[in-house]
C-alpha cells in the first residue's frame, strides 16, 4: 500500500480519468466522489480499496468514454441501456435528483454509489439505491457493505433525513498497483519534453547571481 | 451575485458601490496590482505581532560554512510550528532557480509543532530531495532556496571584516535567498490544508506559506551572521538591524502559478471581493481626519522613493516603471487639495482614472493603507470552501440568461481570429511544469489545460441554443456531457462575480505575467522584476521587521519599502 494525501488523492483520480479519456466535468465529479468517500468512511482504507480498484477497473474498458447512452423517458423516471459510469454516472444522479429516480443497466455501480452519496452533499437528500430483485439501500449503506450485485441498477431519492457525515481522514492508503495504473493514465496527460518545452517554460536556466 | 449585491451584503454602510467586474477581472488591469495592507503576508505579520511569544530561533546545528540544520518556531494562537532549515554544499552548475532543480543551497519542512531530534532527521533525507521525498502529515509545507550568491558572498565578507556591507547594494537586490517552490496543501503527500484550515489564524489563503517564508528570512539573516562569524571570529559584526530590514526573500515564480488562478473561480472571487469591498469602504469615508491625512502625505513621499529605488533589467518594464514615476510625481499635486475635500478617498479614485492602470492600482494600495481599522477583518473573509457541485435543476433558459450576463466579454470574443487560437497551455513531463506555447506543440486535445474559456463558453452557447429553454441542464448534459465542466464553472462564477479572468488566455498575445503580478500582489510581494513575460522575480517581507523587533507598531511598516541607502547602521550587535 502507498499511503498518499488526499489532494494528490484528488488531483491523480482527477488527471486519470482525464488521461483515460473521461471526459473534463465527468473526471472532475468522479474525482470529488472518490475523495469525499474516502475521507468521510469509517473504514477509509476499505472503501480505498473498493473505489480504487472499480475505477482501475473501468479504465480496463476498450470502449471510448464519451457519451452514448440514449436516454428516455418514462412515467417513473429515466432508463438508460448498457450505461458506463465514468461517462453516464454524473448524469445517471443528475436525472434522478430532476425527477427523483433513473435507471439503468450500468457498469461499476460502487463507482454510481460514490457519486450519488457525494451528490448528497449539495442536494442535501439521501439516494438509495437497488438492483433488480434487492431490496433498496442508501448510497452510503451500499459502500459501506461493498455491494458487487450486477443488473439494472435503480436510484432514486429516499426520504431518510440527510445527515451530514464528519471528516475522518485525511491520508489515503490505495495498493500500490492501482496507484501506478492511475499515475500511467494520469502521465498521458503531459507532453514528452523537448528543446522547444523547456523554451516554453520561459525561465532562466541558472541562479549563479 | 451582483457586484452590487455584494456591496449591500457588506456591514458598512458604503455609498460608493464596488467596482464592476469587468472593470476589475481585465488582464492588463490585474497585471498592475500593487500588494496591500489586506495581502496575506501583511495579516499574517500583524497575527504575529499579537503572540506574546515572537518567532525564535531555536536548536542549531551549523558548521563554520553553515552547512547542518535550524529549527525556528513561531506561535500562532497557542500553537507552534516549526521550520527546519536543512543546508548543503551545492556546485554553481546544480543552481537553477527552475523548479526542474534537484539540488539547492537550502531546504525547508514547516513542522506542525516543536520537532523532535528524530523527527529532525527522519526528515532530513526526504527534505533535501523534496518532491522525491516521503513525508507524513507532520510536514504542513515543504519548500527550498538558493543563495544570492554575489550578495551574500558580500555580506559574509563585509561582516567577517568587522564593517557592514553596501547597503545600496542590499536595497538594490533586496534578498539574501530566493526561493523557487513553496509547496502546500498535501502535495508530494505533505499535509492537505484542511487538516489545519480550521484552526485560529490559520483559515487565511496560504497562511502557513507565507510564515515559511517569514522563517526563511529569519533563518537566512542567522545564516548569514554564523557563517561571518565563522569566517572572522572575534573581528567579525553581525548585520546592523537596519540593514537586516531591507532585506526579504526572494522569490522566482513562473507560469505554474498562473493556472491556479484560473482553477479556483471562487477563491480569486474572494480575494477580489474583499480588496473591492475595502475600496468601496474607504471611497466612502466622508473626511479624512489630520492623523489621516499626515499619514497618507507620508505614505505619498514614501511611495515617490520606493519608486525612485525600483528599477529592473527589463528594458520594457523600467520604462513602465519610469512613466509611472513620472505619472506619481503629477498625481502628487492633487493630494492636498483632495484631502482636505468632502469624500476626500472618492475624489482622488477618480481623479486617478485620468491616468495609467498602473498609478489607478498604485493608488488604490495607498488609499486602503491608513484604513486598518476599517478594512482589516476582510482578511478574514479571504478563503473558499471550493465545494460547487453542478445544479441540474437549472433550465438551458436559465444557463443562456446567465452567460448573456455573466459572460458577455467571452461571447463577444472574436474567437475564430488566427490570434485568438495561437497558443496552449499544458504540462510538461519534466517535473510536471506548466508551460505555454504554440497550439500545435500539443498534438491531443486532453493534453491541453482549459484555459481556453471563450471557447469553451461559445461553444457550449450554440449547444444550448439546439435545446428548449424549458430542458432542464439534467437532460441537456446527458446528452451533451462535454459541456459538463463548463456548466458547473458558468453556475459557480454566477454566484462568485468576480471569478473570472476575462480574457482569452490563448491568444498570441496574452501576457502570463499579469496573472503572476495579480496572484502576488495577494501574497505582498514587491518589486516585481519580470525577467520575461513568463517569469518574474519578486521580493517577500523586504522591510518588514525581524521577528526580534516585531510589534503592534511596526507589523504594517513594509508597504513599499524604501531605504536610505546612505546609512549603513551602526547598531552592531
Amino acid at each position: 500500500m502507498i499511503k498518499v494525501s488526499q489532494n494528490q488523492f484528488a488531483m491523480t483520480t482527477f488527471k486519470a480519468c482525464l488521461g483515460a479519456g473521461v471526459e473534463r466535468g465527468a473526471a472532475q465529479e468522479m474525482s470529488a466522489a472518490l475523495t469525499y468517500c474516502v475521507g468521510h468512511w469509517p473504514d477509509d482504507q476499505a472503501i480505498a480499496d473498493l473505489l480504487v480498484c472499480d475505477l482501475v477497473a473501468a479504465f480496463a474498458d476498450e470502449r471510448p468514454f464519451s457519451q452514448q447512452t440514449q436516454w428516455r423517458r418514462s412515467d417513473d423516471g429515466w432508463h438508460a441501456d448498457k450505461a458506463r459510469a465514468l461517462a453516464d454516472g454524473p448524469s445517471f444522479v443528475d436525472l434522478a435528483v430532476v425527477d427523483n429516480a433513473s435507471t439503468g443497466l450500468i457498469d461499476h455501480a460502487n463507482l454510481i454509489a460514490a457519486l450519488a452519496a457525494y451528490r448528497s452533499t449539495a442536494v442535501e437528500k439521501v439516494f438509495e439505491l437497488r438492483v433488480s430483485g434487492t431490496a433498496p439501500i442508501t448510497a452510503a449503506q451500499w459502500l459501506s457493505d461493498n455491494r458487487a450485485e450486477s443488473g439494472a441498477l435503480f436510484l432514486s431519492v429516499c426520504d431518510e433525513p440527510y445527515e451530514r457525515r464528519a471528516s475522518i481522514s485525511n491520508r489515503v492508503y490505495v495498493g500500490l498497483g492501482e496507484w501506478r495504473v492511475l499515475n500511467d493514465f494520469a502521465n498521458r496527460l503531459l507532453v514528452a519534453p523537448s528543446a522547444r518545452t523547456l523554451n516554453d517554460a520561459g525561465a532562466g536556466l541558472t541562479d549563479n547571481d | 451575485m451582483t457586484s452590487d449585491a455584494l456591496n449591500k451584503a457588506d456591514k458598512h454602510v458604503t455609498q460608493v458601490p464596488l467596482r464592476d467586474p469587468n472593470t476589475v477581472m481585465r488582464l492588463d488591469r490585474m497585471g498592475s496590482f500593487f500588494p496591500t495592507r489586506l495581502s496575506f503576508l501583511r495579516s499574517l505579520l500583524r497575527d504575529l505581532a499579537d503572540e506574546e511569544r515572537k518567532p525564535r530561533q531555536a536548536a542549531t546545528q551549523w558548521d563554520e560554512d553553515g552547512f547542518g540544520h535550524a529549527v525556528f518556531e513561531a506561535d500562532l494562537h497557542g500553537r507552534t510550528y516549526s521550520l527546519i532549515g536543512y543546508t548543503a554544499p551545492l556546485s554553481d552548475d546544480q543552481r537553477t532557480d527552475r523548479v526542474i532543480a534537484e539540488a539547492w543551497d537550502a531546504c525547508f519542512a514547516l513542522f506542525d509543532g516543536v520537532p523532535t531530534p528524530d523527527d529532525i532527521a527522519r526528515i532530513r533525507d526526504n527534505a533535501l530531495v523534496q518532491e522525491a521525498g516521503e513525508y507524513d502529515d507532520d510536514v504542513l509545507v515543504l519548500s527550498r532556496a538558493n543563495r544570492s550568491v554575489r550578495l551574500f558572498d558580500h555580506v559574509v565578507d563585509a561582516l567577517a571584516q568587522g564593517r557592514q556591507p553596501d547597503a545600496e547594494r542590499l536595497a538594490s537586490t533586496g534578498y539574501l535567498m530566493r526561493t523557487t517552490a513553496v509547496y502546500g496543501n498535501g502535495k508530494f503527500g505533505i499535509s492537505d490544508r484542511k487538516v489545519y484550515a480550521d484552526r485560529p489564524k490559520l483559515s487565511h489563503p496560504f497562511r502557513l506559506e507565507m510564515l515559511t517564508v517569514y522563517l526563511i528570512r529569519e533563518f537566512t539573516l542567522a545564516l548569514t551572521d554564523h557563517v561571518a562569524r565563522a569566517k572572522g571570529g572575534a573581528t567579525a559584526v553581525a548585520l546592523a538591524r537596519s540593514l537586516r530590514e531591507q532585506l526579504g526573500i526572494g522569490n522566482s515564480t513562473g507560469l505554474g502559478m498562473a493556472p491556479f488562478l484560473v482553477g479556483h473561480p471562487e477563491l480569486i472571487n474572494n480575494w477580489m471581493v474583499a480588496r473591492e469591498t475595502a475600496l468601496a469602504r474607504v471611497r466612502s469615508v466622508p473626511e479624512a481626519s489630520a492623523e489621516i491625512r499626515e499619514a497618507f502625505q507620508h505614505l505619498c513621499a514614501q511611495t515617490q522613493r520606493h519608486l525612485a529605488q525600483w528599477s529592473v533589467d527589463d528594458v520594457a518594464e523600467q520604462a513602465r516603471i519610469e512613466a509611472l514615476r513620472d505619472e506619481w510625481d503629477a498625481f502628487q499635486d492633487f493630494v492636498p487639495v483632495h484631502l482636505a475635500s468632502t469624500n476626500p478617498w472618492d475624489r482622488l479614485v477618480d481623479e486617478s482614472a485620468l491616468y495609467s492602470l498602473d498609478l489607478q492600482e498604485l493608488l488604490i494600495a495607498l488609499v486602503l493603507e491608513p484604513h486598518g481599522e476599517l478594512i482589516d477583518d476582510l482578511c478574514e473573509s479571504m478563503e473558499a470552501a471550493e465545494n460547487a457541485v453542478l445544479d441540474p435543476t437549472m433550465t438551458v433558459g436559465e444557463l443562456k440568461e446567465l452567460l448573456a450576463t455573466r459572460y458577455s466579454w467571452a461571447l463577444e470574443i472574436d474567437i475564430a481570429a488566427e490570434n485568438a487560437n495561437a497558443m496552449a497551455w499544458y504540462v510538461s513531463q519534466e517535473k510536471l511544469e506548466p508551460r505555454l506555447g504554440d497550439a500545435e506543440v500539443v498534438s491531443s486535445d486532453s493534453q491541453k489545460m482549459p484555459h481556453d474559456l471563450p471557447h469553451q463558453i461559445q461553444t457550449l452557447s450554440n449547444a444550448l441554443d439546439t435545446a428548449p429553454d424549458e430542458q432542464s441542464l439534467a437532460e441537456f448534459l446527458a446528452i451533451h456531457g462535454e459541456h459538463r465542466h463548463v456548466v458547473l464553472r458558468a453556475q459557480t462564477v454566477a454566484r462568485h462575480p468576480y471569478g473570472e479572468v476575462q480574457d482569452n488566455l490563448i491568444d498570441a498575445d496574452m501576457r502570463p505575467i499579469d496573472l503572476l503580478r495579480c496572484k502576488l500582489s495577494f501574497f505582498g510581494a514587491s518589486r516585481f522584476d519580470p525577467r520575461s513575460d513568463r517569469w518574474t522575480r519578486i521580493t517577500l517581507y523586504q522591510g518588514a521587521p525581524t521577528a526580534d523587533d516585531l510589534s503592534h507598531a511596526n507589523a504594517d511598516s513594509c508597504f513599499l519599502p524604501a531605504f536610505d541607502v546612505q546609512n549603513t547602521g551602526t547598531d552592531f550587535r
